[in-house]
């Protein structure tokens, strides 16, 4: 790295990039201490260097703990470029699914980038049975996930905008008084930070950060329609038996969600539980009495289970409502005819 | 060109054989549909949908990744994480290392200053 940097600088000036080069080799670390040090009281200054920050410490919100931390996060030391990985198996660990950070290299890690793109981080974490969910970009949305027990993976970019260094990270903790987060970060485990300087950091990359739940809880700040639609994600990836825990899960939330009793229901029927897959259709008819996709499902489960009478009334009611779905339903009130009069023969 | 439609048809084949088993049987719709904020499930939507899975699928290949794993890898995503990242593989984040990441900031700011040390008074 610092070869290449030397390099670099040669074309400007040999003298100075022979000078750059012994500075940075020996003053190393301290230097970036200093560095840090001095920038701080400076950018301390700047208004909007860290804007939510700032409205955190004029006003925190009242529901917020003042300090939190969890201490049963895993710490997972990356090697080289591997702050994907590690993220992800810190924050999949957590969430109780025992991976390896070496064995989620093949699931996020792109060499060609030497790095992880964002939402492979999110489908890497799907494929381990985990809802991927993007928390809002809002710093009180972050600790608000720490505070409930979640660590919250984030992306900072410590780069300029023509050379980005971005970087994942986990957040475990942070302590408003003494204005720190915490996080698993990099070779560093249990990493205290200004949280001013994460904010900077963070919010260059438009404050991306996301959650790995298990299918048992919902995120504290989680929002209806997007939380649905981050379990529909889990249940296309192929994980219906996780995805049915958490729609369960989230009816618990939101008792009447229509795509959670659907969700429910279809995770049921692709799992064979075709019993199951009515009751939770039948629910949904019940709360959702003009839902075209609740009445077709319960019409084609009703068929499935030999009552033929009550799934053609379903069906009749689901063609009755019309809507762009008319097509489908009609094909399920045909087939239901279908079956009908060859019992008739 | 020949080369380019092979690989083509054989990304077309292995994503019909990895996008079958997640099309819901005959006769069901799906939960995805009803969380669509539009019922705009037109064919010329699943086309796209499916040109785009199997451009990234490529990108990951060409990134390194084999045919086996980026199959995989390309199957969790969803429709609107694939049009995100279809054709932009290069030029969006990837989140990486910090060992070097303080030094190289510093290296930056320093390189700044020094062309502006060398070509500022020379610009007088």
């Amino acid at each position: 790295m610092c070869g290449a940097k030397t390099r670099m600088f040669a074309g400007f000036s040999f003298i100075s990039a022979r000078l750059l080069a012994g500075f940075l080799f020996t003053a190393g670390r301290c230097l970036t201490v200093c560095f840090i040090l001095s920038a701080l009281p400076l950018l301390n200054g700047c208004a909007g260097f860290a804007p939510q920050t700032d409205a955190l410490n004029a006003q925190r919100p009242a529901d917020l703990p003042p300090r939190v931390e969890m201490r049963d996060v895993p710490y997972f030391p990356q090697d080289e470029y591997h702050c994907g990985p590690a993220s992800l198996a810190m924050a999949l660990n957590a969430s109780g699914v025992k991976v390896s950070s070496a064995a989620l290299v093949d699931q996020v890690y792109l060499p060609g980038r030497k790095g992880s793109l964002q939402v492979e981080m999110l489908a890497a974490a799907r494929r381990n049975g985990r809802v991927a969910y993007l928390i809002d970009p809002e710093l009180t949305a972050v600790l608000r996930e720490v505070a409930a027990g979640t660590p919250v993976i984030v992306l900072e970019n410590f780069g300029v905008p023509f050379y980005p260094l971005w970087h994942y990270s986990v957040v475990i903790g942070y302590d408003l008084q003494r204005g720190e987060i915490i996080r698993h970060t990099g070779k560093h485990e249990r990493a205290p930070g200004p949280l001013r300087l994460f904010e900077f950091f963070w919010q260059k990359e438009n404050r991306w950060a996301i959650v790995a739940m298990p299918p048992e809880r919902v995120p504290a700040t989680a929002t209806e329609q997007r939380y649905a639609e981050a379990v529909v994600a889990l249940e296309k990836a192929g994980q219906a038996r996780n995805a049915r825990i958490a729609y369960e899960s989230m009816l618990k939330r939101w008792p009447a969600n229509l795509a959670a009793h659907m969700g429910a229901g279809n995770t049921s029927y692709a799992l064979g539980d075709i019993e199951a897959a009515e009751s939770w259709f039948r629910q949904a008819a019940k709360t959702h009495p003009d839902s075209v996709p609740a009445l077709n499902n319960l019409a084609q489960t009703l068929l499935e289970r030999g009552k033929i009478d009550e799934a053609r009334a379903t069906a009749e009611r689901a063609v009755g409502l019309g809507g762009p779905l008319l097509p489908r339903t009609r094909e399920t009130l045909d087939e239901i005819n279908k079956r009908q009069a060859s019992q008739k023969n | 060109m020949k080369v380019f439609f092979r690989r083509f048809v054989c990304q077309f084949l292995a994503l019909c054989l990895i996008g079958l088993p997640f099309t819901v049987q005959a006769g069901m719709i799906g939960t995805d549909e009803v969380i669509a904020q539009s019922q705009d499930q037109s064919d010329r939507n699943k086309v796209r949908d499916f040109m785009a899975r199997a451009e990234v699928q490529q990108q990951l290949q060409d990134h390194g990744i084999t045919l086996q794993a980026a199959q995989a890898r390309v199957s969790a995503l969803t429709d609107l994480e694939v049009q995100q990242v279809a054709g932009r593989i290069d030029s969006i984040p990837a989140g990486a290392d910090t060992a070097a990441v303080v030094v190289t900031v510093l290296a930056v700011i320093l390189l700044i200053y020094i062309l502006l040390q060398h070509f500022y008074p020379k610009a007088k």
